[in-house]
């Protein structure tokens, strides 16, 4: 069985608020949602008011979400709040309930975000990273996997993510990029246009590495 | 219409210097349509150059953020260059130019393969090829050069084959109308403050690419309140906007918060400039540009940067250290082109002043303030005229005679007695490496041999010595050997050898020339 598409109830608390129940396991409080969600987003105020791009790990029912949105409107124009949730059921559930003012990813594999550019794109801002307890909790794996991904790096484990040019340029390999340069510096002659690329991006790459 | 691309992808100085490369250029070669390649962070300075018609950029930090981060897929790194190269890679270039010697545009060159590439390249074996004796130069030879002899300017002009375009009349960088009809308004305003015209001198805070050092605080305090205090200056400082040049702008301003300060962007800041009497800034892009501009320009140059002027009538204070003081020599230097008198605290200095002059053959620069190291100074003139004979032109006889009337005779022999005893163990050297070439197939480590007495032989060109820059000139040419038939290379390497022997010969001439005695008597008359 699939542990992230197991039972999903949606209760109602005592404030009268939408809260899910996954596995007999509450994503928020059964009495008021709202009120744990401002507790929860004052413990966190000082990751909140670092940096106006804030990563979330899991959804719940988004409480947690506009509580947090509320306390960075206050401190930053431009601010942006991504959410990652694996339960497909979930988000669609939310969704049914609410309009969603923040961006959510839903992939089932922790690869699959990592191979998505938008996502990459918002990770090269560094944003802080908040994690939601009960979400984080009820799929432990896969949040954990996602905090230690380490992109492949052979060539072949990416080249179907390369764009038509890209794939042009590079043939797919094995090897790593910074294998192939060392291959072709043993060999110490350039055998083809590819080999030509790899050596001017790793010079691009050390150019900016090597300016103040 | 001929398509060329530039490539300038060192730093943001160098490529707004490449302004006056690409309207020479341009003059000589109407018809070519012009696209620059830069990295994205300057790529408003290369927008500002006249005469292109596209900017094309690379955005490196983007690229190495993604190849060193271990969440990220190279893939990304990839996409994000193949996509800056897209429409270079689509073209069918008839030249492309690696105007700033670097090593991406080597890479890059081979691979957009064009009609014709100008500079240095690389070849599939991974030597560096060069498409001509200049950019032999540039390539192998700058990097030598301990005195900086040819400016790169001059390099590149004579790399592409095109004269200086000393055309008054164009202009090497874009001024937008809506910010030249402003600034003029400004500074017009300005020099109404003091009675009559008074001269607006511009003070660049920012430090070079290539460092973090700033200017003295000490010295731009003298010369601001110096230039605040006189009849006919009023100091103006450019800043960046950055948190560290605001508090020096604040502790200049210490007295009544009364000097100009303009924070100009990259677009606003040629019609900043151009509005300047004069500029003194350390070696950056406001001085690339006052260059442009044919501005006054004073350099303030530390000791490890390299200097960037090259226009007649400009001026470098070569510091001592990092954090000498200055101000004396940029208030002599101003008390000298205006006829003014601003006081000064000493008449001597610990740095050293020149004034870049021109000659027949190029910019050079000579020394007008400071103790005089008359040794480099000898150097640095018996270094030029070698460089420019080792390429071909014909010995500067008024040079020489220049030195040999104001140098004693006696000090001129020791520098070159000293000299000439470098050129003799270079010599020794040159001729052990002769032989062993000649007798590789004597003895079975024959070729061992030779290669050693070769690599000892080159690496002498990183002993600054007024040979090395014909020893590097010499490992240019052998890099450009392209065959791979043994006996044909070593044919080669052989004639190149005596072509060094031959460069070599040209240096005694010089320093026969040098100390001649018959005309020794008549100076001591």
């Amino acid at each position: 069985m699939d542990d992230k598409n197991s039972r999903l109830k949606i209760q109602t608390s005592r404030s009268g608020h939408p809260v899910p129940q996954l596995d007999e396991i509450y994503l928020h409080s059964v009495y008021n949602p709202i009120k744990e969600a401002a507790s929860f987003a004052d413990s966190q105020m000082e990751l909140i008011k670092r940096k106006p791009n804030i990563l979330i790990l899991g959804l719940g029912f988004g409480y947690h979400i506009q509580e947090i949105i509320s306390l960075q409107k206050v401190r930053f124009n431009n601010h942006k709040i991504v959410v990652i949730e694996p339960n497909k059921e979930l988000v669609q559930m939310y969704k049914e309930h609410f309009h969603p003012n923040f961006e959510i990813y839903c992939y089932d594999t922790v690869a699959q975000y990592f191979e998505d550019i938008n996502f990459t794109n918002y990770l090269t801002l560094k944003p802080t990273i908040i994690k939601h307890d009960p979400s984080f909790n009820t799929n432990k794996d896969f949040y954990v996997n996602f905090l230690t991904y380490r992109a492949p790096n052979k060539i072949d484990s990416f080249h179907h993510l390369l764009n038509p040019i890209a794939k042009g340029m590079l043939e797919s390999s094995s090897r790593t990029l910074d294998e192939s340069l060392v291959d072709v510096s043993e060999r110490q002659h350039i055998n083809s246009k590819s080999e030509y690329f790899l050596f001017a991006l790793n010079a691009v790459a050390r150019s900016a590495q090597e300016k103040i | 219409m001929k398509k060329v691309l530039i490539t300038c992808l060192r730093n943001e100085s160098d490529t707004i210097e490449s302004s006056q490369v690409i309207n020479s250029f341009i003059k000589y070669n109407p018809k070519s349509h012009i696209t620059v390649l830069c990295y994205k962070d300057y790529y408003q300075s290369a927008k500002l150059l006249s005469g292109v018609h596209e900017v094309t950029t690379i955005d490196r930090d983007r690229v190495n953020h993604l190849l060193s981060g271990e969440l990220y897929s190279d893939a990304f790194a990839i996409n994000s260059f193949t996509q800056s190269l897209n429409s270079i890679l689509s073209t069918k270039w008839d030249t492309i130019v690696n105007l700033s010697n670097d090593e991406v545009s080597a890479y890059l060159a081979p691979l957009i393969s064009p009609d014709e590439i100008i500079g240095t390249y690389i070849s599939d074996v991974g030597s560096a090829l060069t498409s001509n004796k200049w950019a032999m130069y540039q390539n192998f030879v700058s990097d030598v050069d301990t005195y900086n002899t040819i400016h790169p300017i001059d390099i590149r002009h004579h790399m592409m084959g095109i004269p200086f375009a000393n055309d008054s009349q164009s202009t090497l960088v874009k001024m937008e109308n809506d910010f030249a009809t402003l600034a003029a308004q400004k500074f017009s305003k300005i020099r109404s403050q003091k009675s009559g015209r008074a001269n607006i001198i511009g003070i660049c805070l920012s430090h070079p690419e290539t460092t973090k050092t700033y200017m003295s605080i000490d010295s731009l305090i003298e010369i601001v309140d110096t230039l605040r205090l006189s009849d006919h200056f009023i100091p103006l400082l450019i800043t960046n906007g950055s948190d560290t040049e605001k508090d020096i702008v604040s502790q200049l301003n210490h007295r009544d918060n009364s000097i100009i300060s303009v924070n100009a962007d990259t677009a606003a800041l040629p019609s900043v400039i151009a509005n300047l009497d004069a500029l003194i800034s350390q070696p950056n892009k406001a001085l690339s540009l006052a260059q442009c501009l044919d501005v006054l320009t004073i350099e303030v140059k530390p000791p490890a940067v390299k200097g960037n002027v090259y226009q007649e009538g400009s001026f470098s204070i070569h510091l001592q250290e990092e954090d000498s003081s200055f101000h004396d020599d940029a208030l002599f230097l101003l008390n000298s082109v205006s006829d003014s008198y601003l006081p000064m605290e000493s008449q001597n200095s610990n740095n050293k002043v020149y004034a870049i002059v021109k000659d027949e053959y190029s910019t050079f620069r000579t020394l007008v303030r400071g103790e005089q190291n008359t040794t480099f100074e000898v150097l640095y003139n018996i270094q030029r005229c070698f460089n420019f004979t080792m390429m071909g032109y014909p010995i500067n006889e008024d040079l020489i005679s220049d030195i040999r009337a104001h140098i004693p005779n006696e000090k001129l022999n020791s520098i070159i007695d000293f000299s000439r005893d470098e050129i003799i163990v270079t010599s020794k050297l040159l001729l052990k490496t002769i032989r062993s070439l000649k007798s590789i197939e004597q003895a079975s480590n024959g070729l061992e041999f030779f290669v050693q007495n070769l690599d000892e032989l080159i690496s002498r060109s990183h002993n600054q010595l007024i040979e090395s820059s014909a020893i590097a000139l010499f490992e240019g040419r052998i890099e450009n050997i392209k065959g791979l038939d043994r006996d044909k290379n070593l044919k080669e390497i052989e004639k190149f050898l005596f072509q060094l022997k031959s460069d070599l010969h040209n240096l005694s001439l010089i320093f026969e020339k040098l100390t001649r005695k018959e005309e020794v008597k008549n100076i001591n008359l």
